[in-house]
C-alpha cells in the first residue's frame, strides 16, 4: 500500500479540506477579507493540523490518548478562524460549523466502521488500532463521494436561504448540532470492538438522518416564519394602500365640486369684481383676484403621473411632506397600464417614500428634502429616491438596519427587494455623505405587448430631458 | 439660424416672448427666426417636416390645444425642443410625457424664458455633435445621435445609424475615444452602443430600439450592466452628465 506519511496527508486532506469547502458555502459573499487571503489562511491551518498529526504520531506512538484534545484544539481554532474571516452573527456561524462538524464526524464513524468490519471479516485479519490507514481512507472517499452532493446541496440551496432571515431561535439553534457532536465524541473514544458492531452501524446512520431531518424542519420554519414576517407587512402597506385611495378619491371628489361651485360662483366674483372697479379700488380688486386663484384646488396638486394607483401614494405623502415642511420633488413618469400589479407598485413607491420620511423626520438642523424620479424606459421602470438623512445609519452585514425595532433588518427595504426580484430587476440602497440614494429597477411582465408602444414613444423622446415644473 | 415656432393667441404675451428672445439673441450672438402662429389649424398650415427647431406652445388656444399639437409633432417624429407657456400647471405631466424642455406659467418672466431657450440651445448644441470617420478615401460626417451601435466584422468597423451602415477601418478602440465615452459604452471586446437607443437588456445582451442584438461577455455582464443602470439613472435623476 501506500507509506504511512502519505496515507495520513491524504486522510487529513480528506477529512478537513471537503468541510472547509462546505462551511463557505453559505457566507461566501460575507467574507471580511478578500478571497485570496482566506484561501490562503484555510490552506495555512490545513496545513498546521497535518504536520501536526505527523509530529505527534511521530513523537507519539500511543497518540490515541492525546486525539481528544487534538481534535478539540483544532474544532476551536477552526472555529475561531472561521468567526473572524466571515462577518454575521456569531450564533449562525457557529450553527454553520458546527453542522459540517457533525457531517465530518458522522463520515468518519461510518468509515471507521467500514474499516474494521472489512479488516475482520473481508480479509480475515485481526483489528490494530491504526490512523489513516489505507482502507479508512478509501471508504472515507466512498462514503463522500456518495453523501457529498446532497449535503452540497442542502447547504447551497438551504442553509444559505436561511442565513438571510433574522429570528430569536438563532440565538439557540446552534445547540442541535452541537448535542450531536457530544454524542459522536463519546463514540469517537469507544474501542474497535464496539465500533465494529451492526448496532452501532445502524445507531450512527439513523441519528445522523435524523439531525439532519431536524435541521430541515426548523430550516424551512425559520422560512416560513420569514415569509410571514413579510406578508403581515404587505397586509399592513395594502391596509395603507386602501387609506390612500380613500383620500385620493375625496380630494378628487373636492376637486369636481370646487370646480361646480367655482362656475357658480364666477357670477358673483365677476360682479365683486366689476363692483370694485367702478369705485376705483384697484388695490382690492387686485387682491380679491389674487385671492381667488389661491384658493383654487388644481388638479395639478393630486395628479403626478398617469398612474392612479401610484398617484394616490404620491398625493399622500406630498400633503403629508407639506405639513412637515420637507421639500418634496416629484417627477415621475408612470403610465398608466403596466402589468406590474398595482399593490406591488405600491409597496414599492409606498416603502421607499416611508423610508425617506422618516429619515427626514430624524433631521433636526439643515435641509429636509426628498426628490422622487422615476421613467419608464424600454419595457423598465426606473425609480430613484433620493433623501437626506442624519446622524448614522445602520448597517450590518451588508443590510441597513431597520430605525425602529433594533437588530432587524428594514422590512422596507426587503420587500422592495423581493418585489425587484419578482419583476426580475433590482434594488440599491446606499448612503453617500448624508444623502441616501435608492434606485428600483422592475421589468414590465408581459414584454411584447409593452415594448411595441415604448418602442414607439421612445423613438419620439429621444431627448429626454426632464421638464421642469415650477412650485 | 435656429427656427422657432410660437403658438400664443394673445397678441400682448406674443410681443413680450419676441421681445425677450430677440434680446436673448443680441446679448448671445444667435440668429434666429421666430414665426407666430394664434390658431393651431394656423400652425399646421406652415408646418415644413423638421423645419422647427424649437416650438414654444400655448396650451390654451384660441382654437386648438397646445398639449395636442406637442402630441401630433411627436407622433409625426419630430424631435423639436418644446416649451409649454400656460396659465395653470394643470398638464404638466402631460408636458413631462412629451419630453417638454420647460413649462413656463404665466405671467411670463425674462428669467424663466432665458433659463428655457438656454436649455434648449443646449440639446439643440449636443445634437448637433458629430464625428468625422474615413470610409474609403472620404471623410463622412455622422451625427452622434444618429450612431444605433457599432461593431467589428474582419478588422472593418461597421456603425449603424438610424438612417444606414457606414463601414470603416478605423480601429475600434480609436472610435471609441472619438466618441467619448457616455453615452456610448464598450460592451465587447468589439462593439459599442449608445444607451440610449437600448431598448432592453438581459443577462446575454441588449437590445437596440431597431431590433438588433448587441451580446454582452459573461464574464463581465455585471459590470456592463451596472454601467447602463448609471447612466439610466443619472438620466432619471435628472443630473447633468447624462448626455442624450
Amino acid at each position: 500500500m501506500l507509506s504511512s506519511n502519505l496515507n495520513i496527508v491524504w486522510g487529513i486532506g480528506l477529512s478537513i479540506f471537503p468541510y472547509f469547502i462546505l462551511a463557505f458555502i453559505p457566507v461566501w459573499n460575507q467574507l471580511r477579507y478578500s478571497k485570496k487571503t482566506v484561501i490562503m489562511v484555510g490552506t495555512f491551518c490545513m496545513l498546521l493540523n497535518i504536520v501536526s498529526v505527523i509530529l505527534i504520531i511521530e513523537w507519539v506512538p500511543q497518540w490515541n490518548s492525546l486525539r481528544f484534545f487534538h481534535s478539540v484544539f483544532f474544532l476551536i481554532l477552526y472555529i475561531g478562524v472561521y468567526t473572524a474571516v466571515v462577518r454575521g452573527t456569531p450564533s449562525k456561524l457557529l450553527f454553520v460549523a458546527f453542522l459540517v462538524k457533525s457531517y465530518a464526524d458522522f463520515i468518519v464513524s461510518m468509515a471507521k466502521f467500514l474499516e474494521v468490519s472489512y479488516l475482520t471479516y473481508g480479509l480475515h485479519r485481526v483489528y490494530v488500532q491504526t490512523s489513516y490507514s489505507f482502507y479508512f481512507n478509501l471508504f472515507q472517499c466512498v462514503i463522500l463521494i456518495m453523501s457529498y452532493p446532497l449535503i452540497w446541496i442542502f447547504f447551497r440551496k438551504k442553509i444559505g436561504q436561511v442565513m438571510q432571515t433574522h429570528n430569536k431561535a438563532w440565538g439557540y439553534l446552534w445547540i442541535i448540532p452541537l448535542v450531536y457532536y457530544i454524542i459522536s465524541l463519546a463514540f469517537g473514544s469507544m474501542n474497535a470492538a464496539l465500533i465494529a458492531q451492526w448496532q452501532f452501524f445502524v445507531f450512527n446512520l439513523v441519528s445522523f438522518f435524523g439531525f439532519y431531518l431536524i435541521y430541515y424542519v426548523v430550516i424551512e420554519m425559520l422560512e416560513q416564519s420569514q415569509k410571514n414576517i413579510i406578508l403581515a407587512e404587505s397586509n399592513e402597506i395594502i391596509k395603507q394602500q386602501l387609506l390612500f385611495q380613500s383620500e385620493y378619491y375625496k380630494k378628487f371628489g373636492e376637486c369636481i365640486e370646487e370646480t361646480r361651485k367655482g362656475e357658480h360662483d364666477l357670477r358673483h366674483h365677476l360682479n365683486t369684481v366689476l363692483g370694485l372697479i367702478k369705485q376705483q379700488h384697484r388695490d382690492k380688486a387686485e387682491n380679491y383676484l389674487s385671492e381667488l386663484l389661491g384658493n383654487r384646488l388644481s388638479i395639478s396638486d393630486i395628479l403626478h403621473c398617469g398612474n392612479d394607483a401610484v398617484n394616490a401614494i404620491l398625493g399622500y405623502y406630498a400633503n403629508i411632506c407639506k405639513l412637515e415642511g420637507i421639500d418634496l420633488s416629484i417627477e415621475t413618469m408612470v403610465p398608466r397600464d403596466l402589468e406590474i400589479d398595482e399593490t406591488d407598485l405600491c409597496v414599492v413607491f409606498g416603502n421607499v417614500l416611508e423610508n425617506a420620511l422618516e429619515a427626514c423626520r430624524r433631521i433636526t438642523a439643515g435641509n429636509k428634502t426628498i426628490k422622487l424620479s422615476s421613467r419608464f424606459i424600454g419595457n423598465k421602470l426606473y425609480i430613484a429616491v433620493d433623501n437626506c438623512f442624519s446622524g448614522e445609519i445602520r448597517l450590518k452585514n451588508g443590510v441597513y438596519l431597520s430605525q425602529k425595532r433594533a437588530e432587524a433588518s428594514g422590512i422596507g427595504i426587503i420587500s422592495v427587494r423581493a418585489i425587484a426580484k419578482k419583476y426580475d430587476g433590482e434594488a440599491s440602497f446606499e448612503a453617500i455623505d448624508q444623502l441616501f440614494r435608492v434606485t428600483v429597477v422592475l421589468s414590465n411582465r408581459s414584454q411584447k405587448v409593452i415594448r411595441e408602444t415604448t418602442m414607439k414613444s421612445d423613438h419620439l423622446g429621444i431627448n429626454n430631458n426632464p421638464c421642469q415644473l415650477e412650485h | 439660424m435656429v427656427y422657432i415656432a410660437v403658438c400664443e393667441d394673445e397678441l400682448e404675451h406674443q410681443e413680450k416672448i419676441s421681445d425677450f428672445i430677440k434680446k436673448y439673441g443680441i446679448t448671445n450672438c444667435c440668429d434666429f427666426e421666430i414665426s407666430f402662429f394664434s390658431t393651431a389649424a394656423d400652425f399646421w398650415e406652415q408646418y415644413q417636416v423638421r423645419f422647427f427647431n424649437i416650438v414654444f406652445l400655448d396650451i390654451y388656444l384660441e382654437e386648438g390645444n397646445g398639449i395636442e399639437i406637442g402630441k401630433k409633432l411627436r407622433n409625426m417624429g419630430e424631435d423639436c425642443q418644446m416649451v409649454f407657456i400656460t396659465s395653470s400647471r394643470d398638464f404638466a405631466i402631460e408636458g413631462f410625457e412629451l419630453n417638454a424642455q420647460h413649462y413656463i406659467i404665466k405671467p411670463i418672466i425674462e428669467e424663466k424664458l432665458v433659463e428655457a431657450l438656454n436649455r434648449c440651445l443646449m440639446t439643440l448644441a449636443e445634437d448637433m455633435k458629430a464625428i468625422e470617420i474615413p470610409v474609403g478615401k472620404l471623410d463622412v460626417a455622422i451625427r452622434l445621435k444618429d450612431i444605433i451601435y457599432v461593431e467589428v466584422f474582419n478588422k472593418v468597423s461597421v456603425i449603424h445609424t438610424t438612417c444606414e451602415d457606414i463601414k470603416t477601418y478605423l480601429p475600434l478602440s480609436q472610435l471609441e475615444t472619438v466618441l467619448g465615452g457616455s453615452p456610448f459604452l464598450r460592451c465587447h471586446r468589439c462593439s459599442i452602443v449608445n444607451m440610449n437607443f437600448v431598448a432592453d437588456y438581459s443577462s446575454t445582451d441588449f437590445i437596440m430600439k431597431n431590433g438588433d442584438r448587441v451580446a454582452i461577455p459573461r464574464s463581465n455582464s455585471v459590470a456592463i450592466r451596472q454601467q447602463y443602470l448609471d447612466f439610466i439613472f443619472t438620466k432619471v435623476r435628472g443630473e447633468s452628465g447624462a448626455k442624450q
